[in-house]
């Protein structure tokens, strides 16, 4: 089974320490992994991936683009699966209809926010934000144009001398998370949508 | 107004000793002036400056008769109808008199928990089936075990006094009126889980409930309360209050715990549970106000009796704050169980402004809007979940028939697009994309009506923290009760 | 609260504040309380010497200045007026009266008045839910604001 992998598979959040086992069901598969190691993991040694932007085993896990999340049986709500550390006898759905609907929900928010010009983009075809669009299946996006966009304001701060759109820097930390093509892909449009009038 | 009640006084050679205490929650007669007579304390308000001499002249200082008269305080329905257990001495007592509040059965709980061991303070708790204020309802008791249990060098009591809720004011009014209770159970709560320090987070926008628990925190140190040695004791505790910066968000558990770290208000992912992993990584308890002010009745006066208050598995009294276009609006500390007409019409008054009532938030920015038609709803957590809203920190905000719900829709959505934290994608877009959509829908795109549908799902199941996963309630809410609001094309062609 | 003071004032003084934080936990956000308190606003130049102090990079310490509402990066009017925008406030018809507010003024929100004096802001809640609309000016508390109440807040600061 090891042998069989690509090596340079990222397997979402680092590998657990523990020398004690924890056997779990994933979509109908026993899994047994180290105590402390996320869903994600599991399901990923299992052979099963769950859809993500946010997470990479080199990092530990944020929990901040809510692809990854799954249903557990017994427990309440979409629990993200990189957050969520596995349990003795845990039974973990990680595709259901429900699952498909809400990732995709999500997924549309991220292009909703995102200038559609992949054409004549550098990244086009190496993009995670391109291939995870289409694995989760969105066709189209409902919301409006993104020159339409709202700007919210409270904060009695402005903008500062960098010229830095006056954001949460949050949304860059999400950023300079992931690898360059990615991080491309949803920095630009938090520029483009927040940057202040002049 | 004391230094108008003061220069009359001496003007008339009268001797006068004024108090300055805290709210005894009748907001709409303040400001109240009581007056200490034979009769008992008797009340006069609405006042302002202009009416201090003719309340002289009325003979107000022995309980004289004047048009802003209302006879002895303790004997208007709005407090007569109350069970104020947290809420007891908050009025009564000059605020900072640490004997006013001993002469009142101040410390009478920590004296109590001092004599007991950590786990019967935790298990007296447990069993009073006190629930978390803030609006989770967590069971406050099991939480303090879980920290009890855990094992490490420094453990925290951190108070959430993050207040944002538009429509309460409970934190603000124990602060400002009772201080040491909140201190006093804080210091039960570090006895009970062997914590040592403790922070109230409370926010920019108090600045006078700052200053009151600084000088009420001043005050217990030096007697004894807090410090080495609290009460004489072998345990330790201290505490100190910070202030926000204007963040809602970081009224959520771990964003407040990323703020009071010097970190931006950003939530953390549970697990790991503040309660094993809280401020500094440490274990902590975080608690809301109003918990922790319930703490030393509970200890005082045993768990069976605050249990035997309320309804269902909802155990105890909740300050009810009403608010808003109400009539008599104030706090109303209660058991649980009264019906959300009750408190409306009856406590309430209707509106101030003597239109029929259209529609009632409960819970705050993220709660659900009320129609009339669910005024049966009985007020208590299991009641309002079932009813597709929440309590909250128990916020009443009444709106009269000239509300707009499309317009309180998008304010929803503005106003976690503007709070947002922006760790996760369903709040940060979907609160930005939510208030166009509805935006739409006011221009009469009827289409848009489904895609707010759709979008509040992603919202409430895909969000990491209550701010995201909590907006579609008044947004849902509003459509679901209100859809006339949302019929924008037919509005036009009428 | 004026924008004159010269860099090494504020890099002198916001040193004196680091070193009286200290002994917090966590002194963040109580340093930059100050540092505004000090100053009206929380000066670029004052960011590098916070940074340094607490051993953070500049980028963490901008981080947190700019996530927060009540730290402002550049000098308001000599008055700021905060009018609650909540709720509550709503339901007794504050947006009307903020428009009147604005008018007068003749400034939107976060805008600061061409002579100088009044920087306008909007708050999510005072906690006078009871007693709305609510404002607070300088940080003295005014509730059940209406026309007249309006006019005798900004009488005080002479517009």
């Amino acid at each position: 089974m090891k042998d069989s992998r690509l090596l340079d598979r990222d397997f979402g959040t680092p590998a657990a320490r523990s020398e004690k086992m924890i056997t779990l069901t994933v979509d109908g598969f026993e899994v047994s992994v180290p105590e402390g190691t996320s869903v994600m993991r599991a399901a990923s040694e299992a052979g099963i991936s769950v859809p993500k932007l946010c997470a990479t085993d080199m990092l530990d896990a944020f929990g901040s683009c809510r692809l990854c999340l799954v249903e557990i049986e017994g427990r309440a709500g979409t629990p993200a699966s990189c957050t969520t550390p596995v349990a003795p006898g845990m039974v973990v759905h990680t595709q259901t209809g429900k699952l498909k609907d809400l990732r995709k929900g999500v997924m549309e928010l991220y292009i909703s926010d995102h200038p559609l010009d992949c054409l004549t983009c550098a990244a086009n075809g190496d993009c995670e934000l391109q291939d995870m669009a289409g694995a989760l299946g969105l066709r189209d996006v409902r919301y409006e144009a993104v020159d339409t966009h709202f700007r919210a304001r409270n904060a009695a701060a402005t903008s500062i001398r960098s010229g830095w759109p006056r954001t949460r820097a949050t949304r860059i930390s999400l950023m300079t998370r992931r690898n360059a093509s990615s991080a491309r892909a949803a920095c630009a449009p938090a520029r483009k949508s927040r940057a202040p009038s002049p | 107004m004391a230094a108008a009640i003061e220069r009359e006084a001496s003007a008339r050679n009268l001797d006068v000793t004024i108090i300055r205490n805290g709210s005894r929650g009748m907001l709409w007669l303040e400001t109240l002036v009581e007056v200490r007579t034979d009769k008992g304390r008797v009340a006069y308000g609405p006042v302002k400056a202009s009416d201090v001499p003719s309340l002289f002249d009325a003979g107000f200082l022995t309980g004289g008769d004047h048009r802003l008269a209302h006879g002895v305080t303790a004997e208007i329905p709005f407090l007569k109808g109350q069970t104020r257990l947290t809420f007891a001495r908050c009025g009564v007592t000059d605020p900072l008199s640490l004997e006013d509040y001993r002469h009142y059965k101040g410390l009478k709980g920590l004296e109590a928990a001092v004599a007991m061991t950590p786990a019967e303070i935790v298990k007296q708790v447990t069993d009073s089936g006190l629930r978390g204020r803030g609006g989770a309802g967590f069971p406050t008791g099991i939480k303090w075990k879980t920290v009890a249990d855990a094992k490490a060098d420094q453990k925290y009591i951190v108070c959430n006094a993050d207040e944002g809720d538009s429509g309460t004011f409970a934190d603000r009014m124990i602060m400002e009126g009772d201080p040491f209770v909140l201190i006093e159970g804080m210091a039960i709560a570090a006895i009970a889980v062997g914590a040592t320090r403790g922070y109230i987070y409370t926010r920019s926008e108090y600045p006078h409930a700052i200053a009151i628990m600084q000088d009420a925190i001043a005050i217990a140190r030096r007697e004894g309360i807090l410090g080495e040695s609290v009460l004489g004791s072998s345990h330790a505790f201290d505490m100190e209050v910070r202030v926000g910066a204007g963040a809602y968000v970081c009224g959520e558990e771990t964003s407040l715990l990323n703020s009071l770290e010097g970190k931006r208000g950003i939530v953390r992912a549970k697990p790991p549970l503040p309660a094993l992993e809280g401020l500094f990584g440490k274990p902590t308890v975080v608690n809301n106000v109003m918990s922790l002010a319930s703490v030393p009745v509970i200890m005082d006066r045993g768990a069976q009796f605050y249990r035997d208050f309320g309804v269902g598995r909802s155990h105890g009294t909740i300050p009810i704050q009403l608010a808003g276009n109400l009539k008599h609006g104030g706090l109303y500390e209660t058991a649980f169980g009264l019906t959300l007409g009750e408190l409306v019409n009856d406590i309430g008054g209707g509106t101030i402004s003597g239109r029929p009532v259209k529609a009632v938030q409960v819970g705050g920015p993220l709660g659900a809007y009320f129609p009339p038609a669910l005024f049966d709803t009985i007020f208590d957590y299991e009641a309002f979940a079932a009813a597709g809203g929440l309590i909250g920190h128990a916020g009443v905000v009444v709106f009269d028939d000239t509300v707009d719900m499309l317009a309180q829709a998008r304010f929803a959505m503005e106003f976690c697009a503007i709070e947002s934290c922006g760790k996760c994608t369903p709040c940060r877009i979907g609160a930005v994309r939510g208030v166009e959509t509805v935006d739409r829908i006011a221009r009469g795109d009827a289409a848009a009506i489904p895609l707010l549908e759709s979008l509040c799902s992603t919202m409430k199941s895909g969000s990491l923290c209550a701010l995201g996963g909590f907006t579609p309630y008044p947004v849902m809410s509003a459509l679901t009760h209100f859809p006339a609001d949302f019929d924008r094309m037919k509005e036009a062609a009428e | 609260m004026s924008a004159h003071f010269s860099a090494d004032t504020i890099r002198a003084t916001t040193r004196e504040i680091v070193t009286a934080h200290e002994p917090l936990e966590g002194p963040l956000l109580p340093i930059l309380h100050a540092v505004q308190e000090a100053f009206g606003f929380v000066p670029q130049e004052a960011l590098p010497v916070i940074a340094d102090g607490l051993n953070l990079s500049r980028a963490e310490v901008h981080g947190v200045m700019s996530f927060y509402h009540d730290f402002r990066a550049e000098p308001a009017g000599r008055h700021v007026l905060k009018v609650c925008r909540a709720e509550a406030c709503q339901s007794m018809g504050m947006d009307a009266l903020a428009d009147k507010l604005k008018r007068r003024l003749g400034i939107d929100w976060h805008g600061t008045t061409t002579d100088g004096a009044v920087t306008l802001e909007p708050v999510y809640c005072l906690g006078l839910c009871a007693q709305s609309p609510a404002a607070m000016l300088d940080g003295e508390l005014f509730a059940r604001l209406d026309d007249d109440g309006v006019d005798e807040m900004l009488g005080g600061i002479g517009k």
